[in-house]
């Protein structure tokens, strides 16, 4: 069985984060308040573990992401945040899954990322159960971490 | 290295003589950016030290080229008005040290090369080369006559 | 007079930052075409020879893999040059799709200047 190396998860994120949009986390100096548009978006992998990266975040850190990448004043802008925090979990996870040591034949695949909404109580009660790593992302919360595939 | 034109910190300086060698020192956390135009033979060499103008808006407007954003922003301006072409331009960084004292992983260099590639991604640049990160401060110089852009650490000098 | 581009993957986001990055890149350039995924980039390719594909592994319909194996058995689009960026974390992988004929290939997360240097290499290499 391979050591997951789930501490490095959030390095990841952050690398991604900063590399592809160009946007610096930090951990929160306080406690997040609530997001006004929760979201949770998920990604499973398979192979000789099987597991699924969880981030919570709010739409607003989608449409920064998204900002960033296509220009400020592109037309596009809000209708791919959802797609832009979609694509940043794909890259974090697969480049998490690229430093977990294998043996020879063993592979990891890698589901498609999904999007979706959560009430604020929901999107809490998920961050409260705890093992979730916090970052501010310039102003946007964000949080991550390595959950039970179910 | 003979340097006749130096760049201070949050400070920015552009040259069309061929004669004139710029130079900036001690970039710590700081970055340096140099963009040089080989066909009109104009550069000019920025040292910036915080990322976002944005997070002071009254100190951005008294120093705007303390800033990644509006100190790029101020120099690209004075390329274009000193004869260059932004898409001639070739642009190289040196700096973003993580300095020893500062023990948060996620530090101030890290943030300023974040927002220093965010606006040169706005203005449609790439950075060509760079040298960036590590713990040294370092000294950078751009040379108006080829455009030579020379990084110094800890006395090694290295050609971008 | 210029290339024709071809962008494969799911993410909208990704897509248009590869295309400016190739619109930066200053290269000839006449048409970029977009898919989001394998099955609609084989179908735009039946009608719109190409001379560069860019292209995602993991999407859905179609994969990358699987349009790639397509491409590689079809004698009217094999010399049609594809380039892998992808956040495929298996090296392996990716070695195998360039013996297999893949020209080159880039990991997520990606900067602009290392599709710069992906795309002009591979330009290179085909058209030299």
């Amino acid at each position: 069985m391979p050591e997951l190396l789930e501490s490095t998860i959030t390095e990841h994120l952050v690398n991604a984060l900063e590399q592809m949009a160009f946007i610096s986390a930090l951990p929160p100096e306080q406690p997040p308040g609530p997001p006004v548009n929760p979201l949770l978006v998920r990604i499973g992998f398979r192979g000789p573990v099987c597991r699924r990266i969880e981030m919570l975040t709010d739409e607003s850190l989608g449409v920064a992401i998204a900002a960033n990448m296509l220009g400020p004043d592109s037309a596009e802008v809000p209708f791919r945040a959802r797609d832009a925090l979609r694509e940043l979990l794909n890259v974090t996870c697969g480049a998490f899954l690229a430093q977990c040591p294998l043996l020879p034949g063993q592979r990891f695949e890698m589901s498609i990322p999904e999007v979706q909404p959560l009430d604020q109580a929901a999107w809490s009660q998920m961050l409260a159960e705890g093992d979730f790593q916090v970052l501010d992302a310039e102003g946007q919360v964000l949080a991550i971490r390595l959950a039970d595939r179910k | 290295m003979s340097v006749n034109v130096v760049v201070n910190v949050s400070d920015m300086r552009i040259s069309a003589d061929p004669g004139d060698t710029l130079a900036t020192y001690s970039l710590g956390s700081c970055i340096g950016v140099s963009a040089y135009d080989a066909s009109a033979r104009v550069g000019g060499l920025l040292h910036f030290q915080l990322p976002t103008s944005t997070l002071d808006p009254k100190r951005a407007q008294a120093q705007p080229l303390m800033f990644a954003d509006s100190g790029v922003a101020a120099m690209l301006a004075a390329l274009e008005s000193a004869g260059a072409r932004k898409q001639r331009l070739r642009v190289k960084l040196a700096g973003a040290a993580q300095i020893l004292n500062d023990n948060n992983l996620f530090n101030i260099g890290r943030r300023n090369h974040a927002a220093v590639r965010k606006v040169l991604w706005q203005h449609g640049l790439f950075v060509d080369s760079e040298a960036i990160g590590g713990s040294a401060p370092r000294t950078m110089y751009l040379a108006i006559a080829d455009g030579t852009v020379t990084v110094k650490t800890q006395g090694e000098a290295l050609t971008l | 007079m210029g290339y024709k581009f071809l962008i494969v993957d799911d993410s909208a986001t990704t897509r248009a930052i590869i295309k400016r990055t190739i619109q930066m890149a200053q290269v000839p350039t006449d048409r970029i075409f977009e898919a989001p995924n394998g099955m609609e980039a084989l179908r735009l390719l039946a009608s719109e020879p190409v001379d560069l594909v860019l292209a995602d592994l993991h999407m859905p319909e179609m994969d990358g893999v699987e349009m790639t194996r397509r491409l590689l058995a079809d004698e009217s689009l094999r010399r049609i040059p594809v380039v892998i960026i992808s956040a495929e974390p298996d090296t392996s992988r990716l070695e195998q799709l360039k013996n297999d004929g893949v020209r080159g290939y880039l990991r997520k997360p990606f900067t602009p200047e290392s599709v710069r240097k992906l795309l002009t290499g591979a330009l290179e290499v085909c058209h030299a």
